[in-house]
């Protein structure tokens, strides 16, 4: 029993980071209806920052924080500016397209810059130990589940009572209707923009924390988007819970099923089981809109 | 109309460069062979890769200024013959080290180098129906089956893990039979030591075999269920291949869940040369005690006459950027054979006459026993179907923050 | 298609075909002649861009009926390509069968594993497609890891040469005239297969799918063959691959490359079958570019730029022509055709 205790609290806390991955990509989703296959791109690239900041300049947690979030908020800036808003009214292919293409450049300028070497800050974020019993929580994770649920918090409040936040939930909403009522568009792009590259940032010194950072890193992405298909598309909400179901599923997965198995490794290519069963039985997600189309 | 202008402008540049693509390499003057091979400077080789490269610059530029091999050596390199190194990043895709191959070995390249296994395990058969001898930092039981030209100078892993099995066994005191479980990467790599033969041989010296818990090969968050799988089954020894990006974190959650040798709950946690000690001591500080890796090399202060002269060698040639990378001893040994291995040929076969399966027969062949002064755990030997260079593996642990070496254990030529 | 003024089509076949005039068929002739020569005048190494390219041809043009024409987006196309491979490679090397029996297996293997995996592109489209076919190339790579028994699992296994007959294609020259054969077939049924009924209701499906589904199409057959075809394609190619590696292991389909021949797709131009030939020419000619840049650069700056080279230049190369030019080479390459048709009266508004 304490086993299965614990599968479900390190799934748990596994599934947050997953799901403030995710966030990052369904805030994109959400306001210019772009799919950002970089998003696991910008972890990395926060991993690395995290690294710079941290180990190299020697600056104290909340400054490289501070630094890591102000330069992921100018590569947001810049990404919109240089490569979306040039692709405004083409196809969804071209913006998909377009997001590889920035994540290849992503990892090349990671290599140019790393090295694309393995880099760690073992025990240099603050650690809380939690003990229940039998069961204990590894300390980043719980730091990632403080992140996380402040960030969350944040966005929350952001998409409720700011201007720009209700500027972002009406661009989902109906674009000529927004851009009729005078609200610039291309600043609700960017805002978002910067918001998922921060966001992505932020996870990714988290995950560095964890287990350091390396270019493969960026392939936690992918995972996301599981969490994301899951969840529903456009929603938030749907994104933590489903996180969290994936988290705990992929442990259990691991811990019960892959011994059982000649290969093993199930607990790699369960997510994508997940998502093939969901878009087969439920494409719009647990909290998705479903999607009305007219001809 | 200025757009086609434009266009036809961006032919004629194209054309150009598809001439400097296409054109035969210019023939250099005097004497001059070539070593080398493909690196993989991008893709998760490329740390690995970028030390292996330095310390082939080195060497090449260190035996054309001295003629000597290494200064523990008395033979010399021939003086009327430079060696110029050639290489190509492949990406570590297939598809690209085929025709960097060709590239290469039209430039008249006589010996080659493979990096990781995805391209190795594509180069194997044209190397072998071309001659060619390829040292090569993946090592997988794939090699042996059957056994080609392309040469490993660390232990292959299932010889590592029977190493440390054995190692393992000679320190166990209890009567019960200790509990052997493989942790191991998630990938091609980690999955070649699930072997029947391996298996079979660590119940043949006594273990009782649990089963396997996969990590990724880059784990985004700890692997906790599956230290925890290892705890309730009562597992007295981990042993897997992984690389440092998995073995660190891997070791960082186990001391978090009290599990390590010198810990509540008694486990030891050994892994295949990938997980380079060196790298690890670093990085972990005293937090890694107790880990194991087999086959690997020795650190940067060992005394060995091996480090002191690459030491050396970094310090004279690029004082500024000192890699620190323990794969450049990978690297250098790479190099060390490749060169040997021409030098033998040379003796045999007159320079105009050399081809690659000269280099081959007449030299990797006959390398026996060459004196790395320490940087493999023995001195190398090849032959035909002899490609793991090493006869013995080298076991060591990290105690107080420092790479201890334990010795020295046969290798079992399990594959 | 606009042709030289002069020019007379009197019946239907001639108003249909693709080779109008004697020009166009000596020119065909032309390039035949001159590809099939290529042996006797290349180097190996020529012969093996080239061979690769003939095979990145195949696969590009699968995934442009599926992608380009049909509109159903797959980042999945290598997982395709691997069950091909592993199916033909099993079936020589494991059960002797001879070649031209296993590809034809090969092919369908891989077909009817599109036709699984495209089983969610009845209710969904764009992104969720998208995942799902992500999900599908782990999905087999997985499952082929499995199977160790037969796959050889992670250490993978040997596979023979291509052999018909008693001729095995064991030359750099013999394997590159098998892969152009196959390429040119692939080509010509390319181009064909968007002239059939199935083409055009391709075609329909992806401008707007509900309006094709009033019209009549059904979109539950269409969609269905647009992912077998493509996967069809993938199989060939994937096998061809895998003889001309002469091994067959995981590593060799790797998940990014599904992303690089969706790339080829752009920088051809979607939907045009020239397009999926210019595209698979031009990025497979810039990796080498970059590959002999490499060294060069590495010495006069870094390792390190040598090493993020081959990633930035290709991502620039795609985002550059998603804003400078979406429609691809095959676009420019139309331009330059009614230039020449209407030259000297040429004028900028050629589209």
């Amino acid at each position: 029993m304490t086993f299965f205790l614990q599968l479900l609290v390190t799934g748990f806390a596994l599934g947050m980071v997953y799901a403030l991955i995710a966030i990052g990509f369904v805030i994109i989703l959400k306001c210019s209806n772009a799919f950002n296959i970089a998003q696991g791109h910008f972890v990395l690239i926060g991993g690395y920052l995290g690294y710079t900041f941290l180990v190299p300049f020697h600056l104290p947690i909340w400054a490289a924080l501070f630094s890591a979030i102000v330069a992921a908020a100018i590569l947001g800036l810049l990404i919109e500016r240089l490569t979306i808003r040039p692709l405004v009214g083409q196809s969804e292919l071209a913006i998909i397209m377009m997001t590889i293409a920035l994540a290849s450049v992503l990892e090349g300028l990671a290599t140019l810059v790393w090295g694309g070497e393995y880099k760690t800050y073992h025990g240099v974020l603050p650690t809380i130990t939690l003990k229940l019993g039998g069961i204990s929580l590894p300390p980043e994770s719980l730091i990632g589940l403080i992140v996380s649920i402040v960030a969350m918090v944040m966005l929350m409040l952001l998409f409720r009572y700011t201007k720009i936040g209700l500027a972002m939930r009406a661009t989902a909403e109906d674009l000529q209707v927004v851009q009729s009522l005078g609200i610039r568009a291309t600043t609700v792009y960017a805002v978002s923009w910067v918001i998922a590259s921060v966001v992505g940032v932020i996870g990714g010194i988290l995950l560095g924390g964890v287990s350091g950072v390396m270019i493969p890193l960026a392939e936690i992405g992918l995972k996301a988007f599981a969490v994301v298909l899951l969840g529903g598309v456009n929603s938030i909400g749907g994104a933590i819970v489903a996180g969290i179901i994936l988290g705990m599923l992929e442990n259990i997965a691991a811990g019960y099923l892959d011994p059982l198995l000649p290969g093993g490794g199930l607990a790699q290519v369960f997510p994508f089981v997940v998502m093939i069963i969901v878009l087969i039985f439920r494409p719009y997600g647990l909290f998705g809109l479903t999607r009305i189309e007219r001809i | 109309m200025a757009k086609i202008r434009l266009m036809l402008v961006a032919c004629v540049i194209m054309m150009v460069m598809g001439l400097f693509l296409f054109s035969p390499a210019a023939n250099a003057a005097g004497k001059t062979v070539y070593i080398g091979g493909t690196m993989s400077l991008t893709g998760p080789y490329a740390e690995d890769s970028a030390a292996i490269l330095a310390a082939y610059e080195d060497y090449v530029k260190y035996v054309n200024e001295t003629k000597n091999l290494a200064p523990w050596r008395k033979e010399k390199w021939p003086a009327d013959i430079t060696i110029e190194l050639l290489w190509r990043d492949d990406e570590l895709k297939p598809a690209k080290a085929l025709s960097i191959y060709e590239e290469l070995k039209a430039k008249g390249i006589l010996v080659y180098r493979a990096s990781g296994s995805p391209t190795a395990l594509a180069l194997k058969g044209r190397l072998m129906q071309d001659g060619f001898g390829a040292p090569s930092m993946s090592t997988g039981a794939f090699l042996m089956k059957p056994p080609g030209t392309i040469l490993t100078y660390y232990p292959i892993y299932t010889d590592d893990m029977a190493a440390v099995a054995d190692w393992f066994k000679e320190k166990w005191t209890e009567k019960r039979k200790p509990r052997v479980a493989y942790l191991t990467a998630d990938n091609a790599m980690g999955k070649s030591i699930e072997i029947p033969e391996l298996k079979a041989y660590l119940e043949k010296i006594g273990y009782e075999f649990v089963g396997i818990q996969y990590v990724p090969l880059i784990p985004t968050s700890p692997p906790t269920t599956q230290l925890m799988w290892l705890k309730q089954n009562k597992v007295d020894l981990a042993l897997g291949i992984m690389v440092n990006p998995g073995s660190q974190p891997t070791v960082k959650e186990m001391v978090r869940l009290g599990m390590g040798p010198h810990l509540d709950y008694k486990i030891t946690f050994a892994c295949g040369t990938p997980s380079h000690l060196p790298v690890f001591a670093r990085a972990m500080g005293k937090l890694g005690d107790g880990f194991v890796v087999a086959g690997g090399f020795p650190d940067w202060d060992d005394q060995s006459p091996g480090i002191k002269f690459i030491n050396e060698l970094q310090k004279k040639y690029h004082p500024n950027k000192i890699a620190t990378h323990t794969q450049y001893n990978g690297g250098m040994l790479e190099a060390m054979t490749q060169v040997e291995a021409l030098r033998l040929a040379l003796q045999q076969v007159p320079f105009d006459k050399l081809k690659p399966r000269d280099v081959l027969e007449h030299g990797f062949y006959k390398i026996k026993n060459l004196e790395t002064g320490g940087l493999s755990s023995t001195p190398l030997s090849y032959g035909p179907g002899k490609i793991e260079g090493v006869d013995k593996v080298r076991i060591d642990q990290l105690q107080n923050g420092k790479v201890v070496k334990q010795g020295v254990w046969p290798a079992r030529h399990i594959y | 298609m606009s042709l030289r003024s002069g020019t007379f089509h009197e019946n239907y076949a001639q108003d249909m075909a693709i080779l109008r005039t004697r020009l166009h068929w000596g020119m065909l002739f032309a390039f035949l002649i001159l590809l099939f020569t290529c042996p006797l005048f290349f180097s190996d190494r020529i012969l093996t861009i080239m061979t690769m390219i003939g095979i990145a041809i195949i696969s590009v043009h699968g995934l442009n009926i599926l992608t380009g024409y049909c509109g159903q987006i797959s980042i999945g196309h290598v997982g395709f390509m691997a069950v091909g491979a592993y199916v033909s490679a099993i079936l020589t090397a494991k059960f002797g069968w001879p070649f031209w029996a296993a590809l034809p297996c090969a092919a369908m293997a891989a077909g009817m594993a599109g036709l699984i995996f495209g089983l969610p592109s009845l209710k969904i489209k764009g992104f969720y497609l998208i995942m799902a076919t992500i999900a599908a190339h782990f999905i087999i790579i997985w499952l082929i890891l499995q199977f160790r028994d037969i796959t050889g699992g992670p250490d993978g296994f040997a596979v023979p040469k291509p052999k018909i007959g008693s001729f095995v294609f064991n030359s750099k020259a013999s394997y590159f005239y098998l892969v152009m054969i196959i390429a040119c077939l692939a080509t010509f049924m390319a181009v064909n297969i968007i002239r059939t009924r199935a083409g055009r209701a391709f075609v329909a499906i992806r401008d707007n799918d509900l309006a094709a589904e009033v019209m009549g199409i059904n979109l539950w057959i269409y969609k269905l063959q647009a992912f077998f075809i493509g996967c069809v394609y993938a199989g060939v190619a994937g096998a061809l691959l895998v003889h001309y590696y002469g091994f067959a292991s995981v590593d060799q389909f790797a998940f990014m490359d599904s992303v690089w021949y969706l790339g080829m797709l752009i920088v051809g131009g979607m939907g045009s079958t020239i397009g999926a030939v210019f595209g698979a020419v031009s990025l497979k000619l810039l990796d080498e570019l970059v590959t002999v840049v490499g060294p060069i650069l590495s010495a006069a700056v870094a390792a390190q730029a040598a090493a993020s080279l081959a990633l930035i230049t290709r991502g620039l190369v795609i985002m550059l022509f998603l804003i400078f030019e979406p429609r691809g080479l095959a676009h420019r390459w139309g331009m330059i055709k009614a230039y020449y048709r209407l030259w000297p009266f040429s004028h900028e508004e050629l589209e």
